[in-house]
């Protein structure tokens, strides 16, 4: 179990560390099953213990579309966060979302959307193109400050994380299953974590060529992995 | 001629053409019906092939349109809401966008979401489900409420998996005829769940057939049944591999080679036909080449062994040739056997002449016109002759003899041995007195036998041909013949013609001798007795017994003649004791009632060898209460002669009993004195025809002088026969015979009469009655 693996050692590092208050950066390494370095994982620190909320940044998040992709694949924004969906490429797209966290339509539109989408409610929110099936992106709306998606070497890290008891929460658009949540004790001495994910890799969506064929092709392509 | 050649041959070549004529069309028909089959079940298997490829083609078909319409945004938003009437309404939208005939919505995790079909269990919504792990294979059948459904299933993305929708086509009659419109082949699809349903592009028969034999046809993949229905190979598809309840069936017609089949048959039945007939006449051909001269061959010899001579048959074949000839050299063999045979049936072997045989057959032709004369030549003692000669001499004789008959003229039309020394001839025209006194003069010159000249004298026989013959009756013409040849032996130039009415006299010397044994037991016989009277004394004290026959047709008949037939014949003996218990019983009679007359009765030649017959006599006697002297017995001197040894010795035996012994007849047979003296008799009878003119013929005077003095000379007494008259009688006085006998005193008389006749004569002492003087 990917779940008791990871225990042991954090139940280890919080044996020998002892709590402090200092703020510091917690890094975590994602990798898969096969120990190859994950990106596009999306690591969540929720404290257990109750503090203050903290209010939203004015970070500016967006989510483009650019040579036909979403970029970038996945997105981790907090709770009430605003993203622009800026329109890069010369054709229409149409941007959407059923997912339950978020549902919204940006109909075909050119350049910059008119607004930003600001995300409300913590949860995942999958993206979708009507004109362009293939096109696929995720916004993880986090409902914890502390949060980082792993790049492309499988390394996440959170800044100004305060020392403290987490749980941490971990999620890939291709995980097969959600792991669960585990608590971690972070702190100075104890600020490095490996984890892995069990997924099976896929290719990212890519710009197909240009050509009616094709993308028919790409389509039913699609359809057979979405399992 | 079921056993001829000709039909057993007919019958071979039939039989072996049949065989392998049948032999042929077997493989044939068979192979053919193999190919035939195969080629369907072929045709099946491409069938079932493309059927299965047009539902994998059409299940493809389906699922692009599916995803097509499952990539729909509007139809994605619809379902992303969430809503169940929305969703509902969406489904049967799109649905009816594809012509689906069922429409479903299942969640990314197997829950049905919507369906337009109602009361889906939970095992059927995880059939379906199961569904979207395995698509890459072809089509799926769904089987829901007896109803088969080709259903496909897309995925919704938005972009995520968000559901499964699923679209059924109904398996039905369209479905099947576009099948067979591809394929050429009827197909049913057959769904068993619970019930039995059938979609069929046959007649409805041909589906009750197949109804009838489900549980046959549903079955294993790949294999063929035959004939279900009528006229069709059918192959079943499983559709569902789960509950092996739905089918596809196809059906493969038969009735196209089926008609090919029968075509080609018909035509082999053709071919069969005409080559039996062809065999046939080959056969019928062949054999009667070869049978037709065995016919002729057997022909022939049926005609060789009916005496025939047939054509002699020149074109047959080699082997039977051989036959031929053989044959025909038999025939000519058995023809000169034959020959030689009849030659020696017809003809004498010494002399070469006709036999009696062959001359009464050859007289047959020759006698039509009853013209000519028949001659019958006797040699005369060739016993005799053969006994001087030799056998071999006489034997030369009769050659030689015959050789003149067959030299002489006249010739004989006909010259046949008929025994020994019998010849035949037959002279056409008549023989004339002077020519047949010539012929014969010629025929007994001297023959010359080994330097010997032998004289030989013959017996003649004629019998003049006349139409009082009848056409046909040898028999009749040559007894006459032989009834002259005997007549010949008294003429002295032994030459007798036949004369009509001898021949009577030997028919009723015939039939005397036939009537005889019958006419004694019918009483047709009776004694007379003649009275013999003492001329010293003139008294009758004694007869003689004579047996007289009174016959039915004949009238009187002679003793003379009926006894030498009697004796000829053998018949003399039941004569003999009939006259012997006849006179004894009369005499019995006679001396019961004191009259003591005594009796002679005549004894036979044959009687006298009878050496019982003086006991028997002697036996008869006493049992009558009589004396011996009561009876003599009278012997002729010829009877004595026969058997003298024998005669004496039986008349020795006689005297020794004193039965009183007459010789009869004396004088007339070939006796010597030496007898009379050896003979034990008391008695000579001296015979009539010296005693019947004694008073007129000095010569019979003197003899019968003489002759009684002979016998008084011998102390025995004299016997006077067949006086005639008174001076006879005087003379006979004279002469000092003891007693007479004779018409002078009576003719012999019955019984009755005798008696009255001897009292009176004996009454009246010599009172003599004239009228005993006319005979």
């Amino acid at each position: 179990m990917p779940v008791t693996r990871l225990m042991q050692p954090l139940l280890c590092l919080a044996y020998f560390m002892g709590t402090s208050v200092s703020a510091g950066t917690f890094t975590v390494n994602v990798t898969d099953n096969g120990g190859e370095r994950l990106g596009d994982a999306v690591v969540e620190l929720i404290p257990t213990a109750k503090t203050a909320a903290t209010l939203p940044t004015n970070k500016h998040y967006e989510m483009r579309q650019q040579n036909r992709v979403f970029s970038p694949f996945v997105l981790a924004v907090p709770q009430g966060a605003q993203v622009d969906f800026p329109n890069l490429d010369r054709t229409r797209h149409h941007v959407y979302s059923f997912s339950e966290a978020k549902q919204f339509e940006l109909k075909l539109y050119v350049g910059q959307a008119e607004s930003p989408i600001s995300f409300e409610k913590p949860g995942l929110v999958a993206i979708g193109c009507n004109i362009h099936d293939y096109m696929q992106a995720f916004i993880y709306v986090a409902a914890s400050p502390y949060f980082a998606v792993s790049n492309e070497t499988g390394l996440a890290s959170i800044d100004n994380i305060p020392d403290g008891e987490y749980q941490i929460r971990l999620w890939h658009p291709w995980q097969l299953a959600d792991p669960a949540p585990t608590t971690i004790m972070i702190n100075d001495a104890n600020n490095h974590l490996t984890v892995n994910i069990d997924v099976k890799r896929e290719e990212k969506p890519s710009s197909p060529p240009s050509g009616f064929g094709v993308q028919h092709h790409v389509s039913t392509y699609m359809g057979q992995h979405a399992k | 001629m079921p056993n001829s050649f000709r039909s057993r041959l007919i019958i071979a070549f039939l039989l072996i053409l049949t065989l392998m004529q049948l032999t042929t069309a077997l493989f044939v028909l068979t192979a053919m019906q193999r190919d035939y089959r195969l080629q369907q079940t072929q045709n099946l298997k491409i069938g079932s092939n493309v059927f299965v490829e047009m539902l994998s083609n059409r299940s493809e078909q389906l699922n692009q349109s599916l995803s097509i319409l499952s990539a729909d945004f509007g139809f994605k938003r619809a379902i992303a809401t969430g809503e169940q009437d929305t969703i509902s309404s969406v489904l049967a939208n799109h649905g009816r966008r594809i012509n689906a005939d069922a429409v479903m919505l299942l969640s990314p995790d197997g829950k049905l979401l919507s369906s337009s079909l109602q009361g889906l269990s939970a095992a059927d919504i995880s059939e379906l489900f199961a569904l979207t792990k395995n698509r890459s294979t072809g089509f799926e059948i769904f089987n829901y409420n007896h109803n088969s459904y080709q259903f496909v299933l897309q995925p919704v993305n938005a972009p995520r998996l968000i559901a499964w929708v699923g679209m059924g086509f109904s398996m039905d009659h369209n479905v099947a005829e576009q099948a067979k419109s591809i394929t050429g082949i009827d197909i049913s699809f057959i769904n068993q769940s619970g019930r039995v349903d059938i979609v069929s592009t046959l007649p409805a028969t041909e589906q009750q057939q197949i109804l009838a034999n489900i549980t046959q046809i549903a079955q294993a993949d790949a294999s063929v049944n035959d004939d279900i229905p009528t006229g069709y190979l059918s192959t079943s598809i499983s559709l569902d591999k789960s509950n092996i309840n739905q089918w596809a069936v196809l059906h493969q017609s038969n009735i196209k080679w089926q008609q090919n089949y029968d075509a080609l048959r018909n035509k082999m039945l053709i071919v069969f036909a005409l080559t039996c007939l062809l065999t046939f006449l080959i056969a019928a051909w062949f054999a009667g080449s070869l049978s037709r001269p065995i016919y002729a061959l057997a022909n022939f010899a049926r005609k060789i062994g009916q005496g025939e001579n047939p054509h002699p048959i020149k074109d047959a074949p080699a082997e039977l040739q051989v036959l031929v000839d053989t044959l025909s050299v038999m025939r000519d063999n058995i023809e000169s056997r034959e020959e030689d045979l009849v030659y020696q049936s017809q003809h004498d072997n010494l002399t070469g002449l006709y036999n009696r045989a062959a001359a009464k057959q050859q007289l047959g032709p020759l006698l039509t016109q009853m013209l000519g004369s028949i001659v019958m030549i006797d040699i005369k003692n060739f016993r005799h002759l053969n006994n001087i000669i030799g056998f071999a001499n006489a034997d030369n004789l009769l050659v030689l003899f015959a050789s003149r008959l067959e030299s002489l003229s006249p010739t004989a039309a006909l010259i046949s041995r008929l025994d020994g020394d019998s010849f035949l001839l037959l002279f056409q025209p008549s023989i004339s007195s002077a020519q047949l006194d010539a012929y014969i003069q010629q025929l007994t010159k001297p023959f010359s036998i080994e330097g010997s000249k032998i004289s030989v004298s013959v017996r003649v026989g004629i019998v003049e041909l006349s139409s009082d013959y009848e056409a046909n009756d040898i028999d009749t013409i040559i007894r006459h013949a032989e009834i002259a040849v005997n007549q010949a032996r008294t003429e002295s130039l032994g030459i007798a013609i036949y004369q009509q009415g001898e021949d009577e006299r030997y028919l009723r010397e015939l039939m005397i001798i036939r009537d005889l044994p019958v006419a004694l037991s019918h009483g047709q016989f009776h004694l007379v007795y003649q009275p013999k009277v003492d001329i010293h004394t003139n008294r009758c004290d004694s007869a003689e017994t004579l047996i007289r026959w009174q016959h039915p047709q004949l009238g009187f008949i002679p003793p003379d003649e009926f006894i030498r037939l009697a004796e000829n014949s053998g018949n003399i003996s039941i004569i003999s004791d009939w006259v012997l218990n006849t006179a004894i019983t009369q005499l019995a009679l006679w001396w019961a009632q004191g009259i003591c007359i005594k009796v002679a009765i005549n004894l036979s030649a044959h009687d006298l060898t009878n050496a019982q017959l003086p006991q028997d006599i002697n036996r008869l006697l006493t049992d009558n209460n009589l004396p011996i002297e009561a009876l003599s017995i009278e012997v002729t001197e010829g009877a004595v002669m026969k058997d003298a040894q024998a005669v004496i010795a039986v008349l020795q035996q006689f005297r020794q009993m004193g039965i009183a012994i007459a010789i009869d007849d004396f004088g007339t047979g070939h006796s010597s004195l030496a007898y009379l003296k050896l003979l034990p008799v008391n008695e000579v009878k001296i015979d009539r025809s010296f005693i019947k003119d004694i008073h007129t013929d000095a010569t019979d005077l003197m003899i019968v002088d003489t002759s009684i003095r002979l016998i008084k000379g011998l102390n025995l007494s004299v016997v006077a026969e067949g006086v005639e008259s008174l001076k006879g009688i005087e003379i006979l006085r004279q002469l000092d015979c003891d007693i007479v006998q004779g018409y002078v005193y009576s003719k012999p008389l019955k019984a009755a009469e005798f008696i009255a006749w001897q009292h009176n004569f004996n009454q009246s002492s010599v009172a003599v009655n004239p009228q005993d003087n006319e005979h």
